[in-house]
């Protein structure tokens, strides 16, 4: 993988991501680069990429420390939200997805209501305190990784005025 | 070779900053800038770590994995360990690109 391929898969992944308000880089070399996603409740995921090692690592921070995490320094491994400075072995490689999936139920079962429902025009789907939000429904239809991210997306359209 | 159209204020700013008004030859020259200053980021960023931890990359990277590195796991030294290792890829990339300048 590239650096320009990983930055397109978190950019889109992002992107359909309702937890997510801005997605930057933050940091760029000729073998590297680092991406900051800014969440509704003002937290950020660090993704960070080496195309010339494949050193992948996530990092959810907030208050400038890492509470929760992943990364393949010597072995794909997890840094739990309960322990973040120690390391839990993973068995297989953890994809971006995988790690926003964590992150989001996090968010859902610490901070964040689950969304209320109304019409709307069916691809304006909702907005947040910085932005609105928009999102083609049969783009999360046609991945089922993103089905498991936002469930709540196939229940067809909706505000999400209270996140 | 690839033909390609250069704006007239880029090419303005390419023959100012380069003193070279012929296009080809100051693309080629604000190439090898570029690619100087980004090597000497990149060794700045690695001297910097070696500054910090008192050893080169190689060294650091050996004493991590026998556990010689305190809080390893720690986000501050991990964050450390990415990005040193970053600069050191992006050097041997940078110098690699650099002779093919040549």
């Amino acid at each position: 993988m590239t650096t320009t391929e990983f930055a397109k898969e978190v950019f889109t992944i992002c992107a359909s991501c309702p937890v997510i308000v801005s997605t930057t880089i933050t940091g760029l070399g000729v073998t590297w680069i680092r991406i900051r996603a800014i969440l509704v409740d003002s937290s950020f995921i660090e993704a960070f990429f080496n195309e010339a090692t494949n050193k992948t690592a996530y990092a959810l921070v907030k208050g400038n420390k890492r509470i929760f995490g992943a990364d393949n320094t010597h072995g794909w491994h997890w840094h739990p939200f309960a322990a973040p400075d120690t390391h839990i072995p993973a068995p297989e490689p953890i994809s971006f997805i995988q790690f926003l999936q964590e992150v989001e139920s996090h968010l859902q079962a610490n901070h964040l209501p689950r969304p209320q429902q109304s019409l709307s025009d069916g691809v304006h789907i909702g907005h947040f305190a910085y932005r609105h939000f928009v999102l083609q429904p049969e783009i999360v239809q046609a991945r089922p990784a993103y089905q498991n991210l936002c469930p709540f997306l196939l229940q067809g359209p909706q505000i999400l005025d209270d996140w | 070779m690839v033909e390609t159209v250069i704006p007239k204020p880029i090419h303005r700013l390419l023959s100012e900053l380069t003193g070279e008004t012929r296009p080809d030859v100051a693309l080629s020259l604000a190439l090898k800038d570029l690619v100087r200053l980004r090597l000497e980021a990149a060794k700045a960023r690695i001297a910097s770590f070696e500054e910090k931890y008192g050893m080169d990359f190689s060294r650091f990277k050996e004493a991590w994995e026998k556990g010689e590195i305190a809080n390893p796991y720690s986000y501050a030294v991990e964050r450390d360990y990415w990005e040193w290792e970053a600069a050191v890829t992006d050097k041997a990339k940078l110098e690699e690109m650099q002779e093919r300048l040549i």
